[in-house]
């Protein structure tokens, strides 16, 4: 692997672990509320966080750079403010990846807060604890497997991200060239078909792995043995 | 003094309508009613986890729901130590973790109830190590008991604690909550459709059918004077007898009830614990005079108390010192010509007889 090629898979680690956990937080409390919350407008809510799942990824990424480019309402204020950059910039990428994969994760994180029994969280605050002590004794480390899984499955997606991470990040050589965007750009010159195979067979292997993992930490769940 | 004020009403969106009203009064206290008789809507409401459209809950002076005032006291602060029917141990934490789990807020203070005397009474300070899915119903049970005490609540609710486990463990879990009741006084109310278990845990009764207090009052009594009513669709009678005193003749052994003299089954071990016979009112068979050369070993001569029609069969109340009930047909009390006040013969088989600790 070329030089350019290792920058490339640095970059796709660093972007996907930025964007995992941008999303945790907040992931972790709409998972929990769409999981244990009764009310309205609970659809809203639920379709908002599925919509990067269902539109194409340059769509997502058209609208972050509208939002955050360089004459975006946000864009503008953090650069003006802050002298700081999204757009054009490994940042970016990151952001993207956290918004498309972010779904993902909700649904992993939902799914492992509604397995947790809600007599257990009945029985903690009946012994004196309150809802936000019995959230963080009981309902977390008891889904801490399922957000993890979350976590892995958010991180292959980041790793696999091209076209939200193409409209805002750009493809710019050793700045914001993840894998794919790497992989993209062998595939456009001419005998770069074959040196691709390298970074192909990384991304592969990272996917998977991430993937293998997060089903078996999904498996290893903690069992409510009570029944 | 009033321990516990109960007013509530509250209408369910499936049409079950509760409307509740008690004081309790007494130590140890149930509810008694047949499933759907609005048992478990009762404990929730206490606990916290419904909000009924109106009414109040005042525990030891102290109100922890009033829909007049607008005060509605959350679950973690009112004190009210939960015994639930599946023991709802967590299970990532160990046995002491768990022990310890209500102790937290009461770290700054010294908890009034001290985990290793509550490990020795409850013998569990073997298990401190192992996690959950590691125990047996029992144990895990009696962990769950030992949590609740350690948080150190004003009043215990136990909802149909025993409902999971087998006739040998209820037993021994009930002889736990004799010791525990006995050290710490603490109020309990004890929940259950069970008559027996009812007869034996508590002095005093609340009988609730369709969403509403049907009878209050000594459980010996409403087990003699409503007990049919109430049975109607709980799962009974059962007959529960005190045992005065056991003797052992031979082979045999007997037992000494009211001055009679019963013929146990088969005793395997003798125990200094309470003990009592228990069988159904089916196993009763009346005669209005004694029958010699018959297998059964037990004929109790007793009176005629009530006399109830139910689904077409005939509940008989007999006093042989403390009331059993009979179950027979309306043919067989037609034969017999039984009348209130009237002498009569049970008899009971030995084999019929179930012996409870």
């Amino acid at each position: 692997m070329s030089t350019q090629d290792w920058f490339a898979v640095r970059l796709s680690l660093q972007v996907a672990i930025t964007a995992v956990i941008i999303s945790l937080p907040s992931a972790v409390l709409i998972g929990y509320i769409l999981a244990k919350r009764r009310f309205r407008g609970k659809w809203l809510i639920q379709n908002l966080v599925n919509l990067p799942l269902v539109l194409p990824p340059v769509v997502t990424g058209y609208m972050l750079l509208v939002c955050f480019g360089p004459y975006g309402p946000v864009g503008s204020f953090l650069a003006h403010t802050f002298h700081f950059r999204i757009a054009f910039n490994w940042l970016g990428a990151a952001l993207a990846s956290a918004v498309v994969s972010y779904p993902l994760m909700v649904r992993s994180i939902r799914s492992a807060f509604s397995s947790v029994d809600s007599k257990l969280e009945f029985a903690s605050e009946s012994l004196g604890i309150n809802k936000f002590k019995t959230f963080l004794q009981i309902s977390l480390p008891l889904a801490s497997n399922g957000i993890l899984a979350g976590c892995l499955l958010a991180f292959a997606r980041s790793i696999g991200e091209f076209g939200a991470t193409i409209m805002i990040a750009g493809d710019i050589p050793d700045q914001t060239r993840t894998i794919p965007l790497a992989i993209y750009s062998l595939a456009n010159t001419i005998g770069g078909i074959k040196s691709g195979w390298p970074l192909v067979l990384m991304a592969i292997s990272l996917s998977s792995i991430s993937l293998i993992c997060g089903e078996i930490l999904e498996r290893r769940g903690w069992r409510n043995d009570n029944s | 003094m009033t321990i516990l004020e109960v007013d509530l009403c509250h209408q369910f969106k499936s049409g079950f309508e509760l409307d509740i009203h008690f004081k309790i009064k007494n130590q140890i206290t149930s509810i008694f009613g047949a499933s759907g008789s609005g048992k478990t809507s009762i404990t929730s409401m206490i606990a916290g986890l419904t909000k009924p459209n109106h009414g109040k809950v005042i525990l030891n002076k102290r109100t922890l729901f009033d829909s007049y005032s607008h005060i509605d006291v959350p679950i973690s602060q009112r004190k009210i130590g939960i015994i639930f029917q599946n023991h709802l141990l967590f299970p990532h934490l160990d046995v002491k973790s768990n022990l310890q789990y209500g102790i937290r807020r009461f770290s700054r203070h010294q908890s009034s109830t001290d985990l290793l005397r509550v490990c020795e009474v409850l013998e569990i300070s073997h298990l401190l190590k192992r996690y959950p899915k590691h125990l047996s119903g029992g144990e895990c049970q009696r962990v769950a008991i030992g949590r609740t005490l350690l948080s150190s609540p004003e009043a215990l609710l136990m909802d149909e604690p025993l409902a999971s486990l087998d006739d040998r463990l209820k037993d021994s879990i009930l002889n736990y909550f004799d010791r525990i009741l006995e050290e710490w006084q603490i109020p309990t109310i004890f929940i259950s459709h069970n008559q027996s278990l009812v007869q034996r845990f508590s002095s005093h009764t609340i009988v609730v059918d369709h969403g509403k207090v049907l009878s209050t009052g000594l459980t010996a009594d409403i087990i003699e004077n409503h007990g049919p009513d109430i049975w109607k669709s709980a799962k009974g009678p059962i007959n529960l007898l005190d045992i005065d005193s056991l003797e052992q003749d031979g082979e045999s052994s007997y037992a000494l009830i009211c001055g009679q003299k019963i013929q146990l089954p088969s005793i395997n071990q003798a125990s200094n614990q309470k003990m009592y016979i228990q069988f159904s009112a089916s196993d009763v068979v009346l005669s209005s005079n004694i029958i010699v050369n018959i297998s059964t070993r037990n004929h109790l001569l007793g009176v005629v108390r009530r006399i109830v029609e139910q689904n077409s069969n005939i509940l008989v109340a007999i006093d042989v010192g403390t009331i059993i009930w009979s179950k027979i047909t309306m043919g067989a009390q037609k034969d017999l010509q039984l009348k209130i006040g009237c002498q009569i013969y049970c008899m009971i088989k030995t084999q019929s007889l179930e012996i409870v600790i």
